[in-house]
């Protein structure tokens, strides 16, 4: 019975990789949204 | 009772400042919003950003990271292949239909509304309550309850009590606007430590060869191992897997999707939105997978005690993750709860506020009768997510439920009303809906009180005959025959509805 390959490795670590890096690169564009928003809530209880 | 895993103190803060945070962002969008369509439908103005962190985080709750990493445990990889591969290739379906409910209905608030405008009173009422029985939080709260056993050893109703708590106050006073935006930070949370504990601890074990070498020992031989590494074998029967692949149909009929892509600033940022979310939810599914296989080798290496499969992936990372860094996993677990909590308050609570009061009842109610009572159901459906939570045993057996409720009973219904270009028959979407209502409750009713609970599989089996199904055969024996009710009734049935 052969080992399984260790091509699994190379998928465990580009998930794990994707897992990290993907929410943390859009990080920024939910601060300049979420700043945004919040801008138009101080704007709108100014009114 | 003992705790499974040992924290450092500042793990304990980290929680903590976490836990805190959240509760700190429901009470200022309590201060800010104005207006029921704020609360509710967050001003209808999420781009894909907010989008993606609360469309990930939400349909991803404890079910999967614990659920998909008991699969591994047992099955190997078939939890990425045959469970989990399904549920990518719907989202990538959903990318595209998603945009396009959004422009049919621009004004719409939930998924019901499309089965009450598009087939009558009786269909709405029936896909209203499969929304609220889906939209119960048992998985949730079990989860909860379980990690906050697993880290401090309380007894697991009162860690189900605080979550629901916790989750609830912060729902209540925010809204949908609170609701997305601390989905996002749950949804990092979630992402990153999974991904950490991935790498750290399949690096710690030396790879494949090591994980190889401790199933062996797990299992007891290399023929019984080898079936870790192969898509589709293991101990559940190739139905079960196919049940299970089914409860990917969940996917196209989730409300809580339909709150945000209504809720969404225009349907290209919804396309936007799956298209950031879809490698998202493949990589944190290989990753919940890969931990549950990594657990059961780490117990043949004897790197963690025997523990059971839903506390292996927990051991393991506990093992592995460094101070501080633990604590952040913990926090991540909980938010990947707490995410999918918020967002299922509040659609069972749209349930009652917006589906039966406001579109039912009293169509002319004021706005801050509709959010009263979108709060009174927010609050029930948190007792009845608790109550549940006590009943059932293992988070998958919920989530079939939940899975099978929803698809028998909205599926047919919201997309034939949606899409069909002649107008449909009203007796049609009510007799479908309420088939694959009464008929799912009275599937897991019947086999719970009259099937046999087999110890070797862990299931209750109705027998009929020679003929043995499982509970989780449910949803692959109610759909078709809701469809053929739906197409009989249809071809026979006379009065139409005007659509509003």
């Amino acid at each position: 019975m052969d080992a399984p390959s260790s091509t699994w490795d190379i998928f465990c670590y580009i998930a794990g990789a994707v897992s990290i890096a993907g929410p943390l690169a859009i990080i920024y564009f939910y601060f300049k949204t979420a700043s945004r928003r919040l801008k138009e809530f101080k704007q709108r209880s100014g009114e | 009772m003992e705790a499974v895993v040992t924290l450092h103190w500042l793990d304990y803060l980290v929680i903590l400042v976490y836990i805190g945070f959240m509760l700190y962002i429901g009470f200022y969008f309590s201060r800010k919003r104005k207006g029921f369509d704020d609360y509710f439908m967050a001003g209808r103005g999420l781009t894909a950003p907010l989008l993606v962190g609360t469309l990930v985080s939400t349909f991803y709750g404890l079910d999967t990271l614990f659920g998909t990493s008991e699969v591994g445990f047992f099955e190997g990889i078939s939890a990425f292949f045959a469970y989990s591969l399904p549920y990518t290739l719907l989202y990538v379906v959903m990318a595209f239909l998603a945009p396009k409910f959004k422009e049919k209905f621009p004004e719409g608030s939930t998924m019901q509304e499309i089965a009450l405008n598009k087939f009558g009173k009786t269909t709405g009422v029936f896909t209203s309550i499969a929304a609220y029985l889906y939209s119960t939080n048992t998985m949730e709260m079990m989860g909860i309850g379980f990690v906050l056993h697993l880290i401090t050893g309380m007894p697991f109703f009162i860690g189900t009590l605080i979550g629901a708590v916790i989750v609830v106050v912060y729902t209540w006073t925010g809204g949908l606007w609170a609701v997305t935006m601390t989905d996002f930070i749950q949804f990092v949370a979630m992402m990153v430590t999974v991904g950490l504990a991935m790498i750290i601890g399949w690096n710690a074990v030396g790879g494949t060869s090591g994980v190889w070498e401790g199933l062996i020992e797990w299992t007891g031989s290399r023929e019984d191992a080898i079936y870790f590494f192969r898509p589709g074998a293991g101990y559940l029967s190739p139905w079960t897997l196919v049940a299970y692949s089914a409860t990917a149909l969940a996917v196209l009929c989730e409300p809580a999707f339909f709150q945000r892509m209504f809720a969404a600033a225009s349907p290209k940022e919804i396309k936007r939105g799956f298209a950031i979310g879809v490698p998202m939810w493949l990589s944190f599914d290989w990753c919940v997978g890969f931990l549950g296989i990594l657990g059961a080798a780490a117990i043949g290496l004897a790197i963690i005690p025997e523990v059971e499969a839903n506390e292996a992936l927990f051991a393991i990372v506990g093992q592995y993750l460094p101070i501080g860094v633990m604590g952040i996993f913990v926090a991540g677990v909980m938010a990947c709860a707490m995410s999918t909590a918020d967002s299922y308050f509040l659609v069972a609570g749209g349930v009652i506020g917006v589906d039966l009061y406001r579109n039912i009842i009293k169509p002319d109610a004021e706005e801050r009768k509709v959010e009263r009572a979108t709060k009174i159901g927010m609050l029930v459906s948190a007792a009845l997510s608790i109550a549940l939570a006590m009943l059932f045993e293992r988070i998958m057996e919920v989530w079939v439920f939940q899975a099978t409720l929803i698809v028998t009973t909205a599926l047919i219904p919201v997309y034939f009303g949606a899409f069909s270009k002649r107008p449909q028959k009203k007796a049609a979407g009510a007799w479908a809906a309420g088939f694959g209502l009464l008929a799912s409750i009275g599937w897991y009713v019947w086999s719970n009180f009259f099937g046999t609970w087999s110890e070797d599989w862990e299931v209750y089996v109705i027998k009929l005959g020679n003929l043995e199904l499982w509970q989780e055969y449910g949803i692959l024996i109610i759909t078709p025959i809701a469809l053929i009710i739906y197409l009989i009734v249809n071809a026979v049935a006379k009065q139409t509805v005007d659509a509003k």
